[in-house]
Order: structure tokens, then C-alpha cells, then sequence
């Protein structure tokens, strides 16, 4: 078992998920919650969000890559419960960005937390119904349009905007719990 | 490989309509001068276009994963290594250059040279960004490659402008702020560009001359040293040419003006303001000869060129960046121009030259014997009430003392230099 974890994780590119992961979220704690004035260039006024609200990029990029990596057919016999193991790293890696929450002030650990969870959530769901190489995509996309597509000319988020809510917001927590429940779910069923 | 294959096959094809999509949703938006300036136009546009940036990135990066998969470039092969990459670089590029160049065309933003720049250096962008996809796709696996090619180009196009560092953000093409009529690009914000584009340019061929070699250590190290080094030569060397502006990068322009001349004054104005010349020149002439009636010295000219200079009282200058949509925006121009103080071009403006300025204006706008709808009082006109008051007091003296009342403080204003 410890022997098949050790492949598991040398396959997903762990160990420099969460070094990279740790990083950003000693980063998000120090510097995170500074502003950053994005031009709408989509949508009707521009939106103001923290620097930390980039940094899910590429801890779900990186997690786009590990699932990359395995030789499906190899996985989809495997006795091991790799899914669940993905799953539970995914887990981590939110929980090491919400770390920055305990340390540093404001409200950007909590977004780029949140963003991350729906980020791996969709990457996971994309996973299952798109290449692999091309899992990760959605999720950084719809981070960037969003933040692109800014408010809505009454001043107001759009429900489908998840990434540009605020850390309060209720919706954008469902979104995560929504993205991150069918992404498990794409990804625990068998294929 | 047959060109309908290749079209039916290519990312850059199938990312077509999220070009289009990204140009179109924000057509209406708004142009710096609101005056129709073809220079704003073309960079109001130019910003909406170089999001697409990120798509030809990611079509190019697609293209070069598959030429990766195939090992081509390293293949002993017929074709140069150019004629390889020609048709998935013009793949990944030409749906959003067709984009670019209809929109463009259709704003009229290809009629004038300085307009031309910006739509020169918003395709250029797209060019060299598709490139430096290939190059990125041929270097990495597609799960890096797609989603770093995407998003890199449009973080360049984010995060720059966000910095704190105001000329950081000149170095991305985005002049979105350019410019109101009376200015221009500078050319050193465009050769400021073009150099990070270049640094982005050789980087791309570097990386794609390395992936064309048998890979060996000394080809990597070499590759990524190259790469390195064009990129922080593009950013450096663009950096010092545009280090020196703020948040603005424009220069005065440099454009002649039509003259219309009226009975007791001429009206010189700016291409974009040639429609609006006859009705100043009518309304300009009311208010000066009331004016003149007074015994106040009027100037002979109104003109919007950039290169007035400052002092002369037979020649005042017009901001140029004003609308002259309705009587009360004339008269609020014409008598602002009279009453400018050479000093304040230097962003100097003395208690008792605003308060001398003020006082003549609130007399000028009353005394022009022009009809505005509205109220007529101080705060329609930006001015003090303390000034209102003083011209209200004024107005009640003989003819030929309110002429001479103002003429000491026209007077007083030309001195200020």
C-alpha cells in the first residue's frame, strides 16, 4: 500500500504541488489581500479584486497535470483507490491555502481558497469528459473571464460569476460544494 | 496535411467564435475622447482585441503539442523548420487578425497614421503571442502548456496595469486612457511595446531553435539562457523608453487646424470639432462684440492648436478636449479661453490669479448677451459666488467702467507667466 502511495504520488506530482501550494499560501498570507483593479472588458464595470485571487491558478494547473499523467486503462484496474486519494489531495491543497486564513488578515486566502476547491472541483469534472491535457482549462478560464467580465452595470456580481464573489458570499461557497461534489463524483464513478 | 483538414482540425479555427465573442460583447464601450478621435477609437478597440492574445497563445500551443506528439522538428526533414511552423502559426493567428482588422476598419480607426500604430501593434500582439504558444507547446506537455499559454497573456494584460508602478502598464499595448483630441500616443510608449514584443518574439524562436536540435543538456541549458534573456531584455529595454511617464503616455499633437473666420474673430478648430466651427464662430462673435462694446480687449483668434503660446491676448487658446454640444459649453470655452493665465500651464494656479480668473469669467458669461437654457448662476458654471457677487456689483457701474475693471484683471492674468 505505502509502496503504491509512493507511485501515486510520484505520478501526480505531489510533492511539487504542495511545495508550490505552500509557497503561494505563505505569499497569500504576507502580500495576498492587495488590490488589484481589473478592467471590465467583457461586462459593464470593472471589479476589484485581491492579488491572492490569481494565485489558484496554478495550484489547479498543477493538479490539471497530475491527472495528466497516469495511464488511465493502468488506474481504472487498479486495486488501490487512487480517486479517493485524488480527491483527498485535492482536500489538502484547499486546506493549505485556508491555513493562510489563520495567519494572515483579509479576505484573499478565503477567495483563493474557495476558487481553488470550485477550480479543482471543475478540473476534476472536466477530467472526466474532456482530454486529460485539457482538464484544467475551464477552471482557468473561468477565473480569468470572470474577473474579466467584472460586475454587472447595476453595480452587482452575476450568479454564474463564482470567482469575483465576495468571501461571504453564500452563492459562491454552493458554487464551490456544487463544483467540488460533482467533480468527486465524475471522478470516483467508474468509466 | 490538405488546408481543409488543417482548418477542420485547428484550434485556432474552432476559437473563432470566443474571438469574436470577446470583441463584440464590449463594442459599444466608450472611447477615451468621446469625440470620435480615430487614435481613441483604435485603442478603445485595441484593448478589447488584445484579450484575444490569450486564444491565439492557446491555439498556438495546441498546434505545437501536436507538432511535440509527432516529434516532427526533429525528424530529418524536407522542409525548413519555418516552412513547418508557417501554416499552424497562421492558423492559430489569422481568425482573430480578421477580427482585429474588421473591427478596425469598420470604426474607421485604418484612416489615420497614428491610428494605424496602435492597429499595427495590436495585431503584432496577437502574431507574437500565437508564436510564443507554439513555442510553449512544443516545449511542455499539453496540461501545462494550454492552460499557461491562455492564461499568461492575458495576466500580462492584467496585473501590469494594476501595478502601483504607473508606466509599468504602457509596456503591454493596453493604452485603453488615450487620448482626448488634443493629444497623441507618444512614440516611446509604442517603441516601449514593440521592444517587450520583440523580447517575447526572439524568446519564441529561440525556444522553438532549441526544440529543433537533438535534445541534449547543453541545447536545454543554451535554449533557456536564450529565453531568458530575450525576455528580460524585452522588459528592461522597454522599461527605460517608458520609465519616464505617468499615467498618461501622450504628447501634445501636432495636427493643423481649420480656421473659419467670423466678423470680429476667427475660430481655428481640430478636425474632429469641424462641424461645430460655423456655430462657435457665431455665438463667439456675439459675445465679443458685446464684449468689445465694453471696451474689453478681445482676441482676434480662437484657436485649438496645441503649440499656442502662452501670453498674447490677440490669440487665446480653446481646450481642445471640451464638447461644444450646446450655447452654454461655447460660452463657457470662450470665456475660460480669455481668461487663462500663462502660469497655470505650469499647473500653478495662485489664490488671486483663480480668484481674478473667476471674477472676469462670471462678468463674461453675463454680460455676452448669449441665451443658454438653464439657470443662469454660479455653481452651473464652476465659479465662486464671492466672483458671481463681485460681477453682479460690477454690472451696476457705467459701461466703460466694467471695461476698464476687467481689462486690469485680463491684464493681471497675461502677466502671470
Amino acid at each position: 500500500m505505502t509502496r503504491a502511495l509512493i507511485w501515486w504520488a510520484k505520478c501526480r506530482a505531489v510533492l511539487p504541488t504542495i511545495v508550490v501550494t505552500v509557497l503561494l499560501s505563505a505569499f497569500l498570507a504576507l502580500t495576498g489581500d492587495t488590490p488589484v483593479q481589473v478592467p471590465s472588458i467583457i461586462g459593464a464595470i470593472g471589479v476589484t479584486v485581491p492579488l491572492g485571487y490569481f494565485f489558484p491558478l496554478p495550484v489547479i494547473v498543477a493538479v490539471g497535470v497530475g491527472l495528466s499523467r497516469p495511464d488511465r486503462l493502468t488506474e481504472r484496474r487498479s486495486a488501490r483507490p487512487v480517486r479517493i486519494w485524488d480527491l483527498a489531495f485535492g482536500v489538502l491543497l484547499v486546506a493549505l491555502l485556508l491555513a493562510a486564513a489563520a495567519v494572515g488578515p483579509g479576505e484573499a486566502p478565503l477567495i483563493a481558497a474557495r476558487n481553488t476547491a470550485a477550480g479543482i472541483g471543475l478540473t476534476l469534472l472536466a477530467g472526466r469528459f474532456l482530454p486529460a491535457s485539457l482538464a484544467s482549462l475551464p477552471a482557468v478560464a473561468w477565473i480569468l473571464i470572470g474577473v474579466l467580465t467584472g460586475r454587472t452595470e447595476y453595480g452587482q456580481d452575476a450568479v454564474w460569476n463564482w470567482p469575483i464573489l465576495e468571501a461571504p458570499s453564500a452563492i459562491g461557497w454552493a458554487w464551490a460544494a456544487v463544483l467540488m461534489t460533482a467533480g468527486a463524483i465524475a471522478h470516483l464513478v467508474p468509466r | 496535411m490538405r488546408w481543409l483538414t488543417r482548418v477542420r482540425v485547428s484550434a485556432g479555427v474552432w476559437l473563432t467564435p470566443f474571438v469574436v465573442l470577446i470583441v463584440i460583447a464590449n463594442l459599444g464601450g466608450q472611447e477615451g475622447s468621446g469625440e470620435g478621435y480615430p487614435l481613441a477609437v483604435a485603442t478603445r478597440d485595441s484593448f478589447n482585441i488584445l484579450m484575444a492574445t490569450g486564444l491565439c497563445a492557446l491555439a498556438g500551443a495546441w498546434e505545437g503539442s501536436r507538432l511535440r506528439r509527432a516529434d516532427v522538428l526533429t525528424w530529418p526533414n524536407r522542409r525548413s523548420v519555418p516552412r513547418i511552423l508557417a501554416a499552424p502559426w497562421l492558423i492559430s493567428v489569422i481568425s482573430a487578425t480578421g477580427v482585429a482588422v474588421i473591427v478596425f476598419a469598420r470604426h474607421g480607426a485604418l484612416a489615420s497614421g497614428d491610428s494605424l500604430v496602435v492597429v499595427a501593434t495590436t495585431v503584432l500582439s496577437l502574431w507574437v503571442w500565437g508564436l510564443a504558444g507554439i513555442a510553449v507547446g512544443l516545449w511542455f506537455p499539453p496540461a501545462v502548456a494550454l492552460p499557461v499559454s491562455f492564461a499568461v497573456p492575458v495576466l500580462w494584460l492584467i496585473l501590469p496595469p494594476a501595478s502601483s508602478v504607473l508606466w509599468v502598464r504602457h509596456l503591454t499595448g493596453d493604452w485603453f486612457d488615450c487620448c482626448q483630441v488634443d493629444q497623441t500616443l507618444a512614440p516611446a510608449a509604442v517603441t516601449g511595446t514593440l521592444t517587450v514584443l520583440a523580447g517575447v518574439l526572439v524568446a519564441a524562436v529561440f525556444a522553438i531553435w532549441g526544440r529543433s536540435r537533438p535534445v541534449r543538456r547543453s541545447v536545454r541549458l543554451l535554449t533557456g539562457l536564450g529565453v531568458a534573456a530575450a525576455l528580460t531584455a524585452g522588459v528592461v529595454l522597454g522599461s527605460l523608453q517608458v520609465d519616464r511617464f505617468g499615467a498618461y503616455p501622450v504628447v501634445p499633437r501636432r495636427v493643423s487646424v481649420t480656421c473659419t473666420t467670423g466678423k470680429l474673430v476667427a475660430v481655428c478648430v481640430l478636425p474632429e470639432h469641424d462641424g461645430q466651427a460655423r456655430h462657435v464662430v457665431s455665438l463667439a462673435d456675439t459675445a465679443i462684440s458685446r464684449w468689445q462694446g465694453y471696451g474689453v480687449r478681445t482676441p482676434s483668434t480662437l484657436t485649438e492648436a496645441t503649440d499656442v503660446r502662452p501670453g498674447s491676448r490677440d490669440l487665446a487658446a480653446l481646450v481642445a478636449s471640451a464638447t461644444y454640444d450646446t450655447d452654454f459649453d461655447i460660452l463657457t470655452q470662450v470665456s475660460q479661453a480669455l481668461t487663462v493665465a500663462p502660469c497655470q500651464a505650469r499647473d500653478e494656479s495662485p489664490a488671486d490669479i483663480v480668484q481674478r480668473q473667476e471674477r472676469a469669467q462670471a462678468w463674461m458669461v453675463r454680460t455676452a448677451g448669449v441665451h443658454i437654457d438653464g439657470r443662469m448662476d454660479a455653481a452651473r458654471f464652476g465659479l465662486d459666488p464671492e466672483a458671481w457677487n463681485w460681477a453682479t456689483s460690477l454690472m451696476a457701474k457705467p459701461k466703460a467702467q466694467q471695461g476698464r475693471a476687467v481689462n486690469a484683471d485680463l491684464d493681471y492674468l497675461a502677466a502671470c507667466r
